[in-house]
């Protein structure tokens, strides 16, 4: 043993002068220092793990060696597999125990004093306050080096062109993680280290290392990368794009990062928001028969979030609508890519092309500046041969060229060369203008009196490569890898043609004698607009002989970065898929709460898989949810086809193990698009397995809360309101979940967990569970039964048949809660009412106990029994009519409860209505009442009701 | 600095930018063709195949090419495109308005099927990449025409490398679906049925007829406006917008009085293989069955076609051989001596092709 202190005496001093030389070197740059660059060869590092395990068994102090432990524990972050940190952790260190974690945050607090050691940042370091410290010293964990390295290759051309410090390239690689897993997106969330990794990864040898990263760890990780092929390709090949345009990154002076709460509402819109190519493109399409449909097209909105996270965020959570159309998009729709909407009605040219369902001020300012439609009094479509009329800003036309010319008021009646064309859109009339070779004076006239001018013609156009968006009128679009070539051929002699891009010099071009095509080439141009001027040098004789001015024109330049190819993103040709919400969690697609339409042609399918991985990413379902859905598949037919999916037993145990989840929509020849779906884990959660057909529960608890400890509590599915302490210490290891199960509850601090545990049943009589419930008349009781009624809603669902048996524990708390506020004679009158639904006596009994003191009641009863968005109103006006109730919101509120709806207990004041409810019974049963005439009225599907009333 | 340069240099540029081998002076060629409407694909689609080829036209106006019709070779090229898997034409397809349905060329995603001989074919396009694969490999790619191969290297797992990079692996089985072999006065007789059940029409200006009667040795020859014909053509009617649209029409006296279009309702294959299937069996049913010719070539047997031949089929003759310059015929492949004889037992079952030595 004394050998061993020796030796890890011996170590620990050495580890402090190389953290200490290695601290002097960083102040330089301010960049922090990470336990993971120790320095140690793999023996010695062997060696720190022997001398270290053997202290531990034998319980010696740990407090002399606090760095090799920090150096131990920064190692066990960096084979981190994504899930849970301690159980590996604890397996390594022999007698480790739940009371010991503490210790591992104040080694890494002494290593931050002693050399400016990293300190973890961001939500996921708030939340997982202990593990965040070896995890974050780790540098690039294992797990996400193969992310990383994707993520780069994907943003390859982006990191190309940045010339921006560290924390820029961070924000830009945390803009475009959206899809990631919730840790990857937390890693990327730390904008500074990640810039510098990326800096010390692509630049390599021709920056100073010594001020980023400890050479031999940067190499460790490098070769750690390298060592998977698809990882070495895709560092190599993003080097290879970055080596001549990656400057300026690394140099700079490290700034802590800023605390969360001040990063995001500073974040403005990139200043020079001109640099992204956003206008929206307004045109025509043919669709037959002389119709013509209006439609919008617009740009992903991506490159611009990903410098704002702000708007990332805003553009992620709210829904949208275009200016003409009455659909809401789903949310992050501008953000999957360009997208295409009809517009049924013409846009209003004071408000913005695209609105938004809540404002916000980042997201306004650009509406303001680039989604507006132009006022005008008409306004001009180029029509080319591919019955595509595109909008040309300027109001000029050109012999021998067809347009449409629209306006929101009467369309003259003397329109030279027309003739008339239908819009599908209301609110404007249009008609189709055919301009000849030769123009007469008199057309040209009665043109400029609708403002509208004929021009001389030098045809300007995108030679070789196509342009893109070009609209045959002088607006293209560019990409920064490109030298936009034009070809210039005018229709009448010209010596020169003179040219000046944005305010450089001019440059004088001879023109072929001949009258063949002049050629031009620009060299690559930097992401923004650009204006190319085109002007006429006609020779001396020709200038004196003309009556007009030589002409002259323009053309505009958007130039962006490219966007690299994502495989599987939305942004794929097809099948189009639209999933609402955006961003749906593996949570919301398990309980089939997911809207997922896929839209391809007539005739074709696609096949829909689903694989659930764990979080270290090893795969542990693939099944098929269809073999061949037929397009276009609408999410009533998805839903339908998941519900079939969701019903089966060991899908539902591989549910348990996953953290993530991808389905995959192939659409055969059309192509696959992937979607992606995460478990966010909270730092208190309940984790399950099964074993042997058992299910296993057990609390994980990474709060670093250990002064205290959670309370624990079970709710049985025989008794849903009575509450059954669990001890803390128990629910820490595996234990078994006893049939049927019930709701397990955990809360710690600020966090709280609770899940629906369903066990498997022993027979096929107890599929079903048949709770036994009583709610206390009385405001206490009834607001406590409210409480936990929300607590079995929202809790996740876990085992098989969860779902069914969640529904039968919700919907009878549901009925106890009825019972105590409506009182017992209702409840028997309810009884009644079922057995013999089409019995006057039965109706006649709940009509007369809606309300003793008026004919509430009756009047309800002789409305139409057919539920209908409009009940609401009704309800609400005869309670106000009745004297029952003046108050809207609470008669909605009724009747959702009534309903036994869900969102009823998502009401932000359920405290106080429940209070309200309380004090009016007779609301209640009115509310009641209208439910089951609605349930038994002829023809009614059996269903349960979901969203009957306005949500 | 802005440059003057002279079409030559315009398409140096081009074959630069899109990685394609090629002397300074070379002109527009059926190689720069393809990769230009791919690239236009990547730039337009979803979008219908006159826009395209409105696209490229403009594009390539004024440069010096090699075809002898500009507007041809692009029809062509896109034709190529489609059949070779880059491009997909897919009609009764909703896109961004769900009331009208149309005809749509789409650019297909990046994939690949491993040939009988295991070079890779490769097919695809993306928005803003002429090449999707890294540069290693994208040096790698031979551009035949309008046809990209990779070649594995001894040890090479490249399929599973390009489905690392995110490219799908169609199985051939997929990829060469063809319709099911059927006899052909049956399917000749199902679409007289059908077209016998159509309501009276009058007139269609521009009415361009496949005639049966003229010799099926010369297909652009075949084409005619109906005069005094009696009987059902398969023929193409010109819209104002977009390409003409196949048909199956019936004559009286030159007039037509019945029309059904095609390719029928809710089918997967294109207007033109349909109207091409049909009048394989037209021709065969009357007597006078499309010829093929086959002959020995330095790298296999050599199959000369005097009429287009669907999609389904002309990718089998591209999986296993490749297109070579036509003599004298439409278009003509090489495949390999072991696969011929099952290649033409399968043009002789499916689309009842007849040698060009047997009678009749």
């Amino acid at each position: 043993m004394d050998h061993n202190v020796d030796s890890l005496k011996h170590l620990q001093d050495d580890l402090l002068a190389h953290f200490r030389s290695l601290a002097e070197v960083r102040e330089r740059s301010g960049f922090p220092i990470f336990a993971l660059e120790h320095g140690l060869t793999r023996t010695e590092l062997q060696r720190v793990n022997t001398f270290l395990r053997e202290r531990q068994r034998a319980r010696l102090p740990v407090t002399p060696y606090w760095l090799l432990w920090a150096v131990y524990a920064s190692e066990a972050g960096y084979g981190y597999k994504g899930d849970e940190y301690w159980p590996s952790f604890e397996k390594q260190t022999p007698t480790w125990e739940y009371h010991d974690r503490p210790k591992v945050k104040s080694w890494f607090r002494r290593f931050q004093r002693s050399f400016n050691g990293v300190v973890p940042s961001g939500p996921w370091a708030e939340h997982f306050s202990i593990i965040a410290w070896p995890i974050t010293h780790a540098l690039l964990p294992r797990y996400l080096q193969r992310h990383f390295a994707k993520l780069l290759y994907d943003l390859r051309f982006k990191l190309a062109s940045v010339s921006l410090d560290a924390g820029m390239v961070g924000r830009l690689l945390a803009a475009h993680a959206s899809h990631a897993s919730t840790r990857f997106q937390a890693f990327l969330e730390q904008e500074e280290l990640t810039g510098q990794i990326v800096a010390a990864l692509l630049t390599g040898e021709s920056v100073d290392a010594d001020d980023l990263i400890h050479p031999p760890t940067l190499s460790r990780i490098v070769a750690d990368l390298e060592g998977v092929r698809s990882s070495r390709e895709w560092l190599s090949e993003t080097r290879r794009v970055v080596s001549d345009r990656f400057k300026g990154i690394g140099r700079g002076t490290y700034r802590p990062p800023r605390p969360p709460h001040t990063k995001d509402p500073g974040d403005p819109v990139p200043s020079d928001a001109s640099r992204f190519v956003i206008r929206p493109d307004l045109f025509l399409r043919h669709t037959g028969d002389g119709k013509w449909s209006v439609l919008l097209r617009l740009k992903s909105l991506r490159p611009i979030a990903a410098e704002s996270t702000a708007l990332r965020l805003f553009l992620d959570q709210t829904r949208c609508r275009l200016n003409g159309a009455t659909d809401w998009k789903p949310r992050g729709w501008l953000l999957s890519g360009n997208r295409m909407g009809a517009l049924r009605r013409w846009p209003d040219p004071d408000v913005p092309l695209v609105q938004f369902e809540r404002a916000d001020p980042l997201m306004d300012h650009l509406l303001e500046s680039e989604y507006r439609l132009t006022p005008r009094p008409h306004w001009l479509f180029r029509v080319g041969s591919d019955g595509i009329a595109r909008h040309i800003a300027s109001p000029v036309v050109r012999p021998d060229n067809n347009y449409i010319l629209v306006t929101a008021g009467d369309m003259p009646h003397d329109v030279p060369e027309s003739a008339p064309c239908t819009l599908e859109c209301e609110g404007v009339h249009a008609v189709r203008l055919t301009v000849p070779s030769q123009v007469s004076a008199d057309t040209t006239t009665r043109l400029s009196e609708l403002g509208v001018s004929v021009a001389r013609t030098i045809r300007v156009w995108p030679a070789g490569l196509p342009g893109r968006g070009w609209d045959g009128d002088g607006r293209t679009e560019w990409l920064t890898t490109e030298s936009p070539t034009f070809g210039i051929a005018p229709d009448h002699p010209l010596d020169a043609l003179s040219f000046r891009l944005d305010d450089g010099s001019e440059q004088v071009v001879a023109t072929d004698p001949s009258g063949a095509p002049t050629f031009v080439r620009l060299p690559p141009l930097a992401a923004g607009s650009h204006l190319l001027t085109v002007e006429a040098r006609r020779s001396a004789e020709l200038d004196d002989a003309a009556t007009t001015p030589a002409a002259k024109g323009f053309a505009r330049l958007a130039v962006r970065e490219p966007e690299p190819w994502t495989p599987g993103a939305a942004s794929h040709p097809g099948p189009i898929v639209t999933s609402d919400p955006f961003d749906a969690s593996l949570d919301t697609l398990w309980r089939n709460e997911l809207n997922l339409s896929v839209n391809g042609p007539a005739g074709l399918s696609a096949r829909v898989q689903l694989k659930l991985h764990t979080a270290d990413g090893q795969r542990v379902l693939s099944a098929l949810v269809s073999d061949s859905m037929a397009f276009p598949i609408t999410s009533e037919t998805w839903r339908r086809a998941f519900a079939d999916f969701l019903n089966n037993e060991s899908r539902a145990w591989k549910y348990l193990e996953a953290a993530s989840c991808t389905l995959e929509i192939n659409g055969d020849s059309l192509g696959t698009c992937v979607l992606r779906f995460d478990h966010d884990p909270s730092p208190l959660r309940w984790s399950l397995s099964s074993r042997q057909r058992n299910t296993l529960l057990r609390l994980v608890d990474d709060s670093g809360q250990h002064e205290t400890n959670p309370d624990v509590q079970f709710f049985s599915m025989d008794n849903p309101l009575i509450s059954d302490p669990l001890d803390a210490e128990f629910v820490r290891t595996d234990f078994v979940v006893q049939p049927p199960g019930g709701l397990y509850v955990a809360r710690h601090a600020a966090f709280d967990d609770a899940a629906v545990v369903s066990a498997s049943p022993a027979g096929l009589k107890e599929l079903g569970v048949e709770p036994e419930i009583h709610v206390a008349p009385g405001l206490p009781a009834i607001r406590e039964a409210f409480l936990l009624l929300r607590l079995w809603f929202n809790a996740r669902q876990a085992g098989f048949l969860v779902g069914v048996r969640q529904h039968q524990v919700t919907r009878s708390i549901f009925n106890a809660i009825l019972s105590s506020i409506c009182g017992q004679n209702w409840a028997r009158a309810e009884e009644g009412f079922v057995e013999r639904p089409l019995s006057p006596d039965t109706l006649d009994a709940l009509e007369n106990l809606v309300d003793r003191h008026t004919r509430f009641g009756r009047s309800l009863r002789q409305r139409d029994a057919i539920v209908s968005d409009r009940t609401a109103v009704h309800f609400a006006g005869e309670a106000r009519r009745h004297g029952i109730s003046h108050d809207q919101d609470l008669c909605l509120f009724a009747l959702r409860v009534a309903a036994r709806q869900a969102n009823a207990l998502g009401d932000p004041n359920l405290d106080s209505r429940v209070r309200q409810l309380v004090e009016n019974p007779a609301l209640l049963r009115g509310a009641r009442l209208i439910s089951r005439l609605g349930e038994h009225r002829p023809n009614q599907a059996t269903s349960a009701p979901r969203s009957r009333y306005p949500t | 600095m802005i440059a003057r340069v002279t079409p030559a240099e315009v398409l140096a540029h081009c074959r630069e930018t899109l990685g394609l081998p090629g002397d300074q002076d070379a002109a527009l060629d059926d190689a720069l063709l393809a990769s230009l409407a791919r690239r236009t694909a990547g730039i337009r689609c979803p979008c219908s195949r006159t826009t395209l080829r409105a696209s490229l036209l403009e594009c390539t106006f004024g440069l010096p090419k090699s075809h002898e019709s500009l507007p041809e070779a692009i029809d062509s090229a896109i034709e190529a495109l489609i059949v070779s898997g880059d491009l997909l034409e897919l009609a009764d397809v909703v896109i961004d308005d769900s009331e009208v349905r149309q005809t749509w060329v789409f650019a297909a995603p990046p994939r690949f099927v491993v040939r009988p001989s295991r070079t890779i074919f490769l097919m695809g396009v993306v928005p803003d990449q002429d090449a999707f694969l890294p540069s290693t490999l994208t040096a790698r790619i031979l551009s035949r025409g309008s046809t990209r191969m990779l070649e594995p290297e001894p040890g090479e797992d490249l399929p599973q490398q390009l489905k690392e990079l995110g490219l799908q692996q169609l199985s051939e089985r997929a990829w060469l679906r063809s319709p099911r072999a059927e006899d052909p006065a049956e399917m000749l007789n199902r679409h007289e049925r059908l077209l016998t059940n159509q309501p009276s029409i009058t007139g269609i200006p521009g009415l361009q007829i496949l005639d049966a009667a003229r010799a099926v040795t010369y297909y652009r020859g075949r084409w005619t406006d109906p005069t005094d014909q009696d009987g059902m053509f398969v023929a193409r009617r010109p819209q104002e917008f977009g390409v003409p649209i196949w048909c199956f029409v019936e004559l009286r006296e030159g007039r037509p009085v019945r029309l059904l279009d095609l390719p029928l309702p809710r089918s997967r294959w294109r207007g033109c293989d349909a109207a091409w299937h049909l009048q394989a069996a037209v021709d065969h049913c009357r007597g006078t069955p499309q010829r093929y010719h086959r002959r020995a070539h330095d790298e296999g047997d050599r199959f000369d076609f005097y009429s287009p031949l669907p999609l389904w089929c002309e990718r089998r003759l591209m999986n296993l051989g490749k297109s070579v310059p036509r003599d004298a015929c439409l278009l003509s492949y090489v495949v390999p001596a072991s696969e011929a004889d099952v290649e033409e037992a399968f043009l002789r079952k499916n689309l009842w092709l007849a040698h060009n030595d047997s009678p009749g």
